[in-house]
């Protein structure tokens, strides 16, 4: 345990951990063009302000090391959006650059930048390589064009393929791609092309998520372009996925995770197993010791912060133990590795085998959930239940 | 008081179907003999009740006393009680009508005669009460002002031309009700110098004089601080407080044969002082009661739980609170598997049921779980013993039980001719005796059956509305208890046995019953982790079956930073909904499941 933390003006400072690695999350808010099922972050038509932002950010990650005095690892980096790749290359080599100094990474860190397959150039490929660069992440989507356009994307299926491509040319060790299913008009019949398309690119890492509508605004768009597939239907692409990518070699990790071994994700992994994590940019999580906060979403507010010196910290919460045991549940289930039961019984005094007996009893007999001496973990059905069962595993 | 002054009293009631114009005449009353200053004044003035004025409806009967400067120059006492239209409260009206000598029967001049006019009429008869028929509303454009006359004339068989015209509402024709509440109601008769008899026709609970007793003094009199005994609850007390109501309750000195008032008598158990009880002078044991008349019997039973079982004791003290006002509320405890402990509680009907309910639930802040409702079942086992059961689990087996009764009830539905098939149809399917048809008018009909009371309890009325495009009008009364060949249905939920979900059916209708029984939870119940089978059950063998198949997917896709804040909201509302339903084994049952024969969009 180390010396309290405020850089970020939390108001009350924090025990901060300097010993361990920290996973670090950059957020880049900025998209060329607002899709509609979006839930993230982002803002559009704001390219006039990427400079200032980043140097902002530069000036934030900077600061906060130097607050730090003893130099914290870091675990992994992870720059995600919006749009990372809108930024120039050399923009974002700077930006990869001041993080590794704030927290040099740990040998074998993992340092992520997501790419729109819009902006996939050899040049940016090549940036990224050379500022540390060791994973890519890049938003496919589906390889069908017209799902594509209904989706409001700015590529097509060649361009996202094209994406892949020139990320091995540039040397990036880890290669993922991101699909939807579950889309407006999207047949099970597409979203098996998707899958044979992904598999002949043969990247190292595969994260399939079902499309989820948040808000009305995304729903009635759904419906007007035809709706959605709905629960059991759902339920049927899941089970496709599952079966193409297991015949492939890919391991299924976590809900909508897949990797070659070797190829997870370790900076989610990280976050999923209940690690600390810090968070800069607009509209960015991190959690210190017992506290989590967000920083301010809009570009302009965090701007103006940083340049006031101001507090950047939008929201923030105190877990207690009972916050964090739900959450370590929540988050933990989702993943292969399932729950440590010797860490609930040690870390938070839950002995949840003997607590939930029945429940634990019907999870096995009807093939959702394994358990060993020390580990419950979801088989595929499971997974795609992760929330419900979670919610039967928690404490009374 | 002298004969001369009994001469200027009129107790009256104003009777009429629901919605026809009661609480509006009463006000027109009131303001026309300032009873109440301008200032207190305000619309339905007597609903007093939270309920009465959201709703619009009538509960509680209550009584005012007015004086009325009558056209022959002399000044008259009122006083009136206004009572409940809705069938569920119709004892308010037998009761109120017992304290009176008369009645202003009001008939809305667009609805005409419906069915609780004519039930209302028949008390009133019944009792030899003198009737001033009045027809209301007639300012409205829908009016068949003359028609209904016709109807009035033939139903009570007077001359059309002793029926009055009133608009409630813009106030025409108010002073010739009154008149005629002069001139054609009788005074109360009555001794002043014989022993005291006083009626008990309603009560209330107050917190610093106890029950207070609504009394009609038939003979004799009364004054603050008299001894007195209650020949029914055989209980003695004293007269704390005597007063009359304005239609608040104003002291006065005494009451005297022929008034009506109310006498605060510190008994602490609304049970002690039973409506219908007569009231007499502490040692006047030689005097002969009053002939009162019956209580008020509840006819429909559920089983009423705490969603949160510590909430068990403000429950009862609930409940206990409302039966101090409530003499028709009836409880007592029971205890369920799936449930835990709880009341099953008597109602009037299912306005009374609803109306008890929502006030647990708003003035206790309680959240409630309630079974489906049923009549209550008179049952002889083999070895003789006798005893009523108002509970499903409670039926005992078929083959220990010689006879089972169940209460029958007199229906009588206004309608127009051409929905008497859709009628008689209705009262076949709940096994109902055609009985008589009677003219109103040429295209209105009034129709008499007997039938099942079980029948009518649920949705007969929202069944014969939509039968008839809403133009039909009921009403029942208790008539006697027939044999019956029910059995009980039982509903298992994953193999055991859920008792809260029980019902009790005739035997030749059980097996559809239970389907429509399970049909209806397959519906309510959410799917879940693991499958749930459904089944009915009669005596023991499975007559349907239905599943909640398993839930596929519950996760959210993406689950980063942000979203676990998100996530774990979530998880602390689904654990707050989990506890809501109540779990039998891995099942989680709503609530709503419990009642789910009350929901009608099923
Ligand atoms: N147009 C018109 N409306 C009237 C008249 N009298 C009453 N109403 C309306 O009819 C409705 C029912 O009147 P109430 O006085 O509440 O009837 P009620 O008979 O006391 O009703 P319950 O107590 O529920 O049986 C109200 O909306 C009144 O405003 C009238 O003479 N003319
Ligand atoms: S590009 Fe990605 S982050 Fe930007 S709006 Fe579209 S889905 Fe959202
Ligand atoms: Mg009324």
């Amino acid at each position: 345990m180390g010396m309290a933390i405020d850089h970020h003006r939390l108001g009350s400072p924090v025990p901060f951990r300097t010993d361990e690695p920290t996973p670090v999350y950059v957020h880049v808010p900025f998209c060329a063009k607002r899709c509609w099922y979006c839930d993230f972050n982002v803002v559009t038509g704001l390219g006039r302000l990427t400079g200032e932002y980043l140097k902002a950010l530069i000036g934030d990650v900077a600061g906060f090391a130097k607050f730090l005095q003893s130099p914290r690892a870091s675990h992994s980096i992870y720059i995600g959006g919006g749009t990372p790749s809108i930024i120039s290359g050399a923009r974002l080599r700077a930006l990869l650059e001041a993080l590794t100094a704030a927290f040099p990474p740990v040998p074998d860190a993992e340092i992520t930048v997501e790419v729109n397959p819009t902006d996939a150039t050899p040049q940016l490929m090549r940036a990224l390589a050379d500022g540390g660069t060791n994973r890519v992440s890049i938003g496919v989507q589906t390889f069908d064009d017209t799902r594509l356009a209904e989706l409001d994307r700015l590529h097509d299926g060649d361009r996202a393929a094209e994406a892949v491509h020139l990320a091995r040319a540039a040397g990036l060790a880890s290669v993922s791609i991101d699909l939807l299913y579950g889309l407006p008009n999207q047949k099970p019949d597409h979203w098996e092309a998707d899958l044979v398309r992904a598999l002949a690119l043969r990247p190292d890492h595969i994260s399939a998520y079902a499309l989820t509508l948040y808000g009305a605004g995304a729903d009635a768009r759904a419906t007007t372009l035809g709706g959605t597939p709905a629960g059991d239907a759902l339920a049927g692409y899941y089970d496709l996925a599952v079966a193409r990518l297991a015949a492939a070699g890919y391991e299924h990790y976590e809900v909508s995770n897949w990797a070659l071994p070797g190829h997870r994700s370790r900076h989610n992994l990280a976050i999923w197993q209940g690690s600390e994590y810090l968070g800069f940019g607009c509209g960015a999580h991190a959690v210190v010791g017992r506290r989590r906060y967000s920083t301010l979403r809009m570009p302009a507010a965090y701007l103006e912060a940083r340049s006031s010196g101001t507090s950047v910290v939008e929201w923030q919460e105190d877990l207690t133990d009972a916050d964090r045991l739900a959450e370590l549940i929540a988050t933990a289930l989702r993943t292969a590795d399932g729950l440590d039961l010797e860490h609930l019984r040690g870390a938070f005094g839950y002995d949840l085998v003997a607590q939930r007996e029945a429940v634990c009893a019907s999870l096995q007999s009807s093939g959702y959930a394994r358990l060993t001496a020390d580990r419950l973990t979801l088989t595929d059905p499971g997974l795609f239940l992760a929330d419900g069962i979670a919610a039967e595993l928690l404490p009374e | 008081m002298s004969a001369a002054d009994l001469k200027r009293i009129r107790n009256f009631c104003i009777i009429a179907h629901v919605d026809h114009g009661k609480s509006t005449l009463a006000d027109r009353l009131i303001e026309m003999t300032s009873a109440v200053s301008d200032r207190e004044m305000r619309e339905q003035l007597l609903d007093t009740l939270d309920l009465e004025r959201e709703h619009g409806i009538t509960i509680k009967a209550t009584a005012i006393r007015m004086d009325y400067a009558a056209d022959d120059g002399e000044d008259y006492q009122f006083n009136l009680i206004d009572t409940p239209g809705h069938v569920d409260f119709s004892y308010e009206v037998s009761r109120a009508l017992a304290a009176c000598e008369g009645a202003v029967l009001l008939v809305d001049a667009s609805q005409g005669i419906e069915a609780q006019t004519v039930a209302h009429v028949h008390k009133a008869l019944k009792l030899d009460l003198e009737l001033v028929p009045v027809v209301n509303k007639v300012d409205m454009p829908s009016a068949r002002t003359e028609a209904v006359k016709g109807e009035i004339a033939e139903v009570l068989g007077v001359d059309a031309g002793e029926i009055l015209e009133l608009s409630a509402k813009t106030g025409l024709g108010v002073r010739g009700v009154a008149e005629a509440v002069v001139n054609r109601l009788p005074a109360p008769m009555g001794d002043e110098d014989k022993e005291l008899r006083a009626l008990v026709f309603d009560s209330s609970y107050d917190k610093h004089q106890g029950v207070m007793a609504y009394v009609r003094v038939v003979d004799g009199w009364l004054q603050k601080g008299d001894g007195i005994r209650l020949p029914g609850s055989r209980q003695d007390a004293e007269a704390f407080e005597v007063g009359i109501f304005t239609p608040a309750f104003q002291p006065v000195d005494w009451l005297t044969a022929g008034e009506v008032g109310y006498v605060g008598t510190g008994l602490k158990d609304i049970q002690d002082c039973p409506v219908g009880d007569t009231l007499l002078r502490l040692g006047d044991d030689t005097v002969e009661a009053l002939p009162g008349y019956e209580p008020a019997k509840p006819m429909v039973f559920a089983g009423v739980y705490p969603e949160h079982p510590p909430d068990f004791a403000a429950l009862r003290k609930g409940l206990e609170t409302l039966r101090l006002n409530d003499s028709a509320l009836t409880f007592e405890p029971e205890e369920s598997g799936a449930l835990g402990f709880g009341f099953r509680v008597g109602f009037l009907g299912l306005l009374h049921m609803g109306i008890v309910r929502e006030r647990l639930e708003r003035e206790y802040d309680l959240d409630l779980v309630m079974t489906n409702p049923n009549v209550e079942y008179e049952i002889t086992t083999h070895d003789g013993t006798v005893a009523t059961v108002g509970r499903p689990s409670e039926l005992p087996d078929r083959s220990n039980l010689e006879v089972v009764k169940e209460p029958w009830a007199d229906l009588s539905v206004v309608a127009p001719t051409e929905y008497i098939g859709s009628v008689i149809e209705l009262v076949r399917q709940i096994r109902g005796e055609i009985g008589e048809i009677e003219y109103l008018e040429p295209t209105r009909v009034l129709l008499s059956y007997r039938v099942p009371l079980a029948g009518l309890l649920i949705d007969f009325f929202d069944r014969l509305k939509s039968a008839t495009r809403g133009y039909a009008s009921m009403d029942y009364e208790l008539s006697e208890y027939r044999a019956a060949d029910v059995v009980r249905l039982d509903v298992l939920v994953n193999g055991e046995p859920v008792d809260a979900l029980s019902v009790i059916a005739d035997r030749e209708s059980g097996t559809l019953r239970v389907r429509e029984i399970v049909q209806r939870l397959r519906k309510v119940i959410p799917r879940q982790l693991f499958p749930v089978a459904l089944q009915g059950a009669i005596g023991g063998r499975v007559v349907a079956r239905e599943n909640v198949p398993a839930m596929r997917k519950d996760v959210l896709a993406k689950c980063y930073g942000g979203d676990v804040t998100r996530k774990r909201k979530l998880l602390e509302k689904q654990k707050a909904g989990k506890k809501r339903m109540k779990r039998v084994g891995q099942v989680e049952i709503p609530q709503e499941a419990f009642s789910s024969l009350l929901d009608r969009s099923g």
